[in-house]
């Protein structure tokens, strides 16, 4: 088993973010995602939601605003946060098997081979795939690959994980096996997760709160309590007055935000 | 190819089966035709009767050649040329690219002085050596060396320059360091072109050494088909010719395979 | 990618050149030895084999055979591959043939053409086409056979006549990989002229440098050994213009893979 500290309280302040001299990506973004929370950002495409993930993950330093874990600045990229990336079939190395693709951050933090591979096994076990240890990326489909670039952040032992689109590509069956999943570690492990999605429902279904990107520059024009317990079901839950509540809250907050304003 | 012929069944079979015996009697046809062109060129009417032995007679001298002693040193010496050379190549080629494509500034700086020595050909520089090491096996090997470092440092080069943007980012965001990215994450990454040099090295340095045996007559095969021309054993040359043709066979077969395994990671097809 | 302004570009590849020169010019001068003549010596060698005329005459013989033997590889080359390419039969019945001929190293070959074909241009010639062809025929097999099988159903389905299709659909959708076999063949034309003009000829640049190094003249060695190295380097810089001008419409991806496409020569 993975031993995972209690995952410190991931604060987002004033967060702003431009390139070169042009427009901010977005601006003045606020958020705070405690110990064990499942927190979902949503907006249009193209809003920079990739880009807030990267600053909120330590990867791009932000024009101004800070990260702070607990009282911990941000500066880079911290040993708290375990990244998964929407393009599974490029965030795994495809000459290293799932075994060694989990184990591989661990061999650069200095970790002996017999404990990473120790604890890569297990990370392993933990997401489904104990039988797959050996196989090669391309032997794995891309819902096994992307359990796989899981395992990788659990076995890091990041009490949090930050998502990209991690379900964007792969099919609808999978998709919910996933979700189900990453419901799953954060009852066993206590994780806080960060998701990014265009998908509404996904988010509703996953979340405790979900965050309302929209606007040019983008900023946050809703935060909204899912109500729904942390026990889920894919069919009981879809079916609920609070899931279509959220749901049609949600997409009413990015048509607003979307629709063009008077201005730009 | 095996598989949509399991999946279609029979009929596709035997269509490849009739395909198949269509193309054996082709290349039958095509080789009595070659065979009778050769006999045509050799009647006394021909200028080149005299030098063209009977086909019979380059089978028998090949046959031969593995009862004579100077065939194994030859071939023994051109090999040991060629893969000590290749050797040394490849080291070198891979450790100079994989600097070149870890410093692009170095890369910049040394691109003019990398292209102006790779267009050198590299028998240019035989007189030069020849000068400054004489003509032992030293001369061949720097030769070879000079002639197959190429396609491995180019090749490395490439390979190691580019990491796709989310790799870069899954070794930042893990924080692995620097030495070990390289190690696992960006040679790996290079294997395939490395192969590719590995195999464009391979054929390079049996040309390079048959060809430098061949000028300077320094034991090897192309020794044994230069001493076999001037003195006029035509059969024989042309039997230590087709011995290099297989040698050169081999080498290719051998550096496919040598190819496929530093790619083992990468599904059949595409390796 | 940010461009930087061109001169401190072309300034930034050739400094390093420039700056090697320069010390060999000064530690040549200073210290000579037996092997390694003040290199102010040997380009004025250069400069005199170039008006006096000897290495002209030398470099003229040598590039006339280069190219004969290299046109002859071409048209060969281009028009068996197209018909291997076209007929999967033909492809098949000969492949075996073709994998044995091409891994022939053909230097090995050299003895027996001067044996045939005696000391003069014809066996040089005859060498360098006989190294050409291979290169440019797989890669016109490969560039016909890869052809969009689009680009094949329009020209079917406008029945264009055989000819013309050759003409306008299939040679200039092949182009891009005929031409990366005829930069292949010309590094590897260079290489088996070379050696030719090493192991038996009366004339040629290859010839000259021999010679001067057999007689010991080691300046003239040093002359004619830089001379071919810079005559190579223009040969694939001319290559590279020819691919520019012909591929224009073809741009983008060229720019990227010229570079593999050099290592495969």
């Amino acid at each position: 088993m993975t031993t995972t500290a209690a995952p410190p309280t991931l604060h987002v302040d004033g967060l702003t973010m431009a390139y070169g001299a042009s427009a901010p990506v977005f601006a003045d973004v606020e958020l705070t995602v405690a110990g064990g929370e499942i927190v979902c950002i949503v907006g249009p495409s193209g809003v920079g939601k990739t880009t807030l993930l990267r600053c909120l993950s330590g990867l791009l330093q932000p024009r101004a605003g800070e990260v702070r874990l607990d009282e911990a600045r941000v500066s880079g990229p911290p040993r708290e946060i375990g990244l998964v990336f929407q393009d599974y079939s490029r965030s795994l190395m495809p000459w290293m098997t799932a075994l060694d693709n989990v184990a591989f951050p661990l061999q650069g933090r200095g970790v002996g081979r017999s404990e990473r591979d120790a604890l890569a096994d297990a990370a392993l076990a933990q997401v489904g795939l104990g039988h797959a240890a050996s196989r090669y990326p391309w032997q794995l489909s891309g819902g096994m690959q992307q359990r796989v670039a899981i395992a990788r952040a659990l076995a890091y032992g990041a009490p949090i994980l930050i998502m990209d689109e991690p379900f964007a590509s792969v099919d609808a069956q999978t998709r919910l096996e996933l979700e189900d999943l990453v419901l799953e570690l954060r009852r066993t492990l206590g994780l806080s997760v960060v998701i990014v999605t265009h998908d509404v429902d996904e988010a509703v279904y996953l979340s405790d709160r979900i965050v309302v990107l929209a606007q040019s520059p983008a900023r946050v024009v809703e935060v909204l309590d899912v109500e729904l317990g942390a026990a889920r079901d894919q069919l009981a839950t879809r079916a609920t007055a609070e899931f279509s509540r959220v749901r049609t809250a949600v997409l009413t907050h990015i048509r607003e935000g979307t629709r063009p304003a008077g201005g730009s | 190819m095996t598989a949509t012929a399991l999946a279609t069944g029979r009929p596709v079979a035997t269509a490849g089966a009739r395909t198949r015996r269509l193309v054996w009697g082709w290349r039958l046809a095509l080789v009595l035709l070659l065979a009778g062109l050769w006999e045509l060129s050799r009647a006394p009417w021909s200028p080149a009767a005299e030098l063209l032995p009977p086909l019979a007679d380059i089978g028998v001298a090949l046959a031969g050649l593995p009862l004579r002693a100077e065939t194994w040193a030859a071939v023994g010496a051109t090999l040991g040329a060629a893969l000590t050379g290749l050797a040394i190549a490849g080291v070198l080629g891979v450790a100079l690219g994989t600097l070149l494509g870890l410093l692009p500034a170095v890369a910049r700086a040394t691109r003019l002085l990398v292209e102006l020595a790779r267009a050198m050909p590299v028998f240019g520089l035989l007189p030069v050596c020849i000068l400054l090491l004489g003509t032992g096996f030293p001369l061949t090997v720097v030769i070879v060396v000079t002639a197959c470092v190429w396609p491995f440092l180019v090749q490395t080069r490439l390979g190691v320059a580019g990491l796709h943007p989310q790799l870069r980012d899954v070794v930042r965001a893990y924080r692995v360091p620097r030495p070990l990215v390289v190690r696992r994450v960006l040679l790996p990454q290079a294997l395939p072109m490395i192969g590719t040099g590995l195999r464009i090295a391979l054929a390079m340095a049996v040309v390079v050494t048959i060809g430098t045996e061949t000028i300077i007559q320094s034991t090897g095969l192309g020794e044994r088909i230069a001493i076999a021309e001037r003195s006029g054993a035509m059969a024989l040359m042309f039997a230590y010719v087709l011995l290099a043709a297989l040698l050169g066979l081999a080498c290719n077969v051998l550096a496919v395979a040598a190819e496929r395994s530093l790619t083992r990671w990468r599904p059949a097809e595409v390796g | 990618m940010r461009r930087a302004h061109p001169v401190r570009r072309v300034l930034g590849e050739l400094w390093l050149v420039a700056l090697l020169v320069a010390v060999l010019l000064v530690a040549t001068a200073l210290a000579p030895s037996l092997y390694f003549p003040p290199l102010g010596e040997v380009l004025a060698a250069i400069a005199r084999g170039f008006v006096d005329g000897p290495l002209l005459g030398h470099l003229a013989y040598s590039l006339g055979n280069l190219l004969a033997g290299l046109a002859i590889g071409a048209v060969a080359g281009v028009s068996i591959g197209l018909l291997l390419g076209m007929s999967e039969l033909a492809h098949r019945v000969v492949d075996p043939a073709l994998q044995l001929l091409r891994a022939t190293p053909k230097v090995a070959l050299i003895p027996l053409l001067v044996a045939l074909l005696g000391l003069g241009a014809e066996p040089k010639i005859a060498i360098v086409a006989l190294a050409a062809v291979w290169p440019i025929l797989l890669n016109t097999v490969d560039g016909v056979r890869g052809l969009e099988a689009n680009a094949v159903d329009v020209a079917r389905a406008f029945q264009i006549p055989l000819g013309l299709r050759i003409r306008r659909v299939i040679l200039p959708a092949a182009l891009p990989q005929i031409l990366a076999g005829v930069a292949i063949a010309l590094s590897l034309g260079v290489t088996v002229l070379v050696v030719s003009e090493m192991y038996a000829a009366t004339q040629g640049i290859g010839f000259s440098v021999l010679q001067s190094g057999r007689s010991f003249d080691i300046v003239g060695t040093w002359a004619g050994t830089i001379v071919l190295g810079v005559v190579g380097y223009l040969l694939n810089l001319a290559m590279l213009a020819v691919e520019r001008r012909a591929l224009h419409w073809h741009h983008g991806p060229l720019d990227g893979s010229t570079e593999e496409r050099g290592a495969r020569g």
